[in-house]
């Protein structure tokens, strides 16, 4: 089977990930995107939940996978206690359990290191627990509400969420300590490939923002990484939002993944945005995000945290406060179709503004309180969280079908032109990205 | 000459604002009124014509300043920066801008015994003003979603 063909369809190809249920109501529209993305965090804390959300609620059969978030596990116990009452949060505390005894018997208590892996049994323990969590949490979840299915007439057999791809474990590398890990890492995908499971092998490679100022040490791990056998990578550059990268950086991730592109197999990253999906061009297969955000991570905090929500400027690509937008509309236009010929023509923008360009301002709907040393502050509705997401769906679901339509040098000559449309009245500040990228892309690798 | 203090805050330089205003008697006063998602610094609402102008007061920070009052622009007639006396030579570098946006300028001189408010460019008529802001902000006001009232 060709993954990267079959499965996945057309680069670029994106994951919305869903990070708490909450969200469920962003994935009504499957059209929208292209499969799911799931942390390990929520299938473990919710997998009846979570199950039951992709057998009967997504009627299409999307792509979907599991990130295992293995990485947490070496990191110090800081970053997975809760600050209030200093226990493990839940969520780590499953994911341990699945994985076997070696993370049980660690979490919360220490963070486990390279050297413990050389007991090959340690090793082979944590691949088959890691897989098989990924392989059956869902699926066995559904059994448990076997009652209910049968009732409604639903063979669970047929309806079993089975991920498109499986994940071996895997630890972050940074750019002091790799080489600890490095070996360890290649292992874990190694032996899960022995296990001969029927669902495709795919490599998750995190690694620090340095690297893409190692173009030495970059190689070498793409060098190495490129020798596995799996059948597709996903890398996830820990604390780098595209908006906010230099040249140089997107130069050395463009080599990365031309270099693992060489294997023929689909490379997907973990977080990202509209660069990403202009990274197609150099072998990128897709990227995953979440609905309206999630488009950049770092490694700590593990999962969790929801920011203040902002409206996507499709022309510049990017999130910006929905009041910078606001006043840039009404500065600019008197009539809802300049608006929609200009910026969005989303339906829904058009539903928002069916009464007039004023109307913008529900994407920046704010609500009020006082708080207790009298000082006023503002926090956004739901509601307003919700268009903004659901008209991020749509721009998303725009941009990827104009990007799989489009030349590279016509999509980098609409950055430039958006750089100069929009600079004078923005500042460089929102802008300045639009040229980053057409210089990084334009250069020959 | 008027010298600022090293230790004057923004929380100084909004008292001289505010009672600067309070002499001429025109204006209901509003101390840190909640506006999008911030707070603006004070608002002024004529007493007579109803108009409603915002001042955002900054000890420097110029960029901070500008983006702010800009985006108040969307709820009031009229918008101002304040900024200390002490720090107006960059006026020169963001004039133009500030011209530009329609914004206003008050360097202001805290002094104990002899403060001073100088409006050192005139704002326009807010051509971004949203109805549905406005209304907003005039709700917050009625509501009392703001610090303090110096009627």
């Amino acid at each position: 089977m060709n993954i990267s063909t079959n499965v996945l369809g057309k680069s670029p190809f994106n994951f919305l990930r869903l990070g708490i249920h909450g969200e469920r109501k962003y994935f009504v529209r499957p059209n929208l995107f292209g499969g799911i993305a799931f942390n390990g965090s929520l299938v473990a804390l919710t997998p009846e939940a979570t199950g039951t959300f992709l057998a009967v609620k997504m009627e299409e059969n999307k792509p979907f996978f599991i990130d295992p978030l293995t990485y947490a596990f070496a990191l110090s116990p800081i970053h997975i206690i809760r600050p209030e009452d200093r226990k493990v949060r839940k969520s780590i505390l499953k994911m341990a359990e699945f994985y076997g005894d070696a993370l049980k018997q660690i979490v919360g208590k220490r963070s486990i290191s390279p050297s413990e892996f050389k007991d090959e049994n340690i090793t082979k323990e944590l691949c088959a627990g890691v897989l098989n969590f990924q392989e059956l949490a869902l699926r066995e979840s559904l059994t448990e509400d076997i009652d209910y299915f049968e009732k409604i007439g639903v063979d669970i057999s047929k309806i079993a969420p089975k991920p498109t791809f499986l994940i071996p474990p895997y630890f972050y590398l940074d750019i002091t300590y790799w080489q600890d890990w490095i070996g360890h890492n290649i292992d874990f995908v190694e032996n899960a490939l022995r296990l001969k499971k029927d669902i495709p092998v795919f490599c998750e490679i995190v690694i620090s923002r340095e690297f893409l100022h190692r173009q030495n040490e970059l190689l070498i791990l793409a060098e190495k990484y490129a020798q596995l056998k799996c059948r597709g990578f996903l890398i996830w550059v820990g604390n780098f939002p595209e908006c906010e990268a230099t040249v140089d950086e997107i130069v050395s991730l463009r080599r990365f993944i031309k270099e693992l592109s060489k294997t023929g197999s689909p490379i997907i990253n973990l977080y990202g945005g509209y660069l990403s999906a202009l990274l197609s061009f150099d072998g990128l297969k897709g990227f995953c995000h979440g609905p309206g955000y999630g488009e950049e991570r770092d490694i700590v905090p593990v999962g969790g945290g929801l920011p203040y929500p902002k409206y996507y400027f499709t022309p510049l690509h990017r999130r910006l406060p929905s009041e910078l937008v606001e006043w840039l509309v009404v500065g600019r236009f008197s009539r809802k179709e300049e608006f929609y010929l200009e910026i969005c023509d989303c339906p829904e923008c058009k539903q928002i503004l069916q009464n007039g360009i004023m109307n913008f301002a529900q994407f920046g709907e704010k609500a009020h309180m006082i708080r207790v040393d009298g000082l006023p502050i503002s926090y956004a509705t739901e509601r307003a969280k919700e268009i903004n997401n659901f008209h991020f769906l749509y721009a998303r679901h725009k941009e990827l079908s104009d990007v799989q339509s489009t030349s590279k040098e016509s999509l980098l000559h609409q950055l430039t032109e958006a750089e100069k449309e929009y600079l004078p009245e923005l500042s460089a500040q929102w802008v300045s990205h639009l040229r980053v990228w057409y210089e990084a892309l334009s250069k020959t690798i | 000459m008027a010298v600022l203090r090293s230790e004057t805050t923004e929380e100084q330089l909004v008292e001289v604002l505010v009672k600067h205003f309070s002499k001429a008697d025109s204006f209901s006063i509003y101390r840190e009124v909640a506006f999008l998602n911030k707070r603006i610094d004070i608002i002024l609402v004529n007493k007579r014509t109803n108009e409603i102008w915002a001042v955002e007061a900054k000890i420097s920070w110029w960029r901070k300043a500008i983006e702010q009052a800009k985006l108040t622009l969307l709820g009031v007639d009229k918008a101002y920066i304040a900024l200390p006396m002490a720090k107006v030579d960059g006026l020169r570098r963001y004039r133009e801008e500030i011209e530009g946006l329609g914004i206003g300028f008050f360097g202001v001189t805290p002094n104990s015994r002899n403060s001073r408010v100088e409006e050192m460019i005139s704002p326009l008529s807010s051509c971004y003003k949203n109805p549905i802001r406005e209304s907003e902000l005039r709700s917050s006001i009625a509501h009392g979603i703001y610090l303090e009232a110096i009627k």
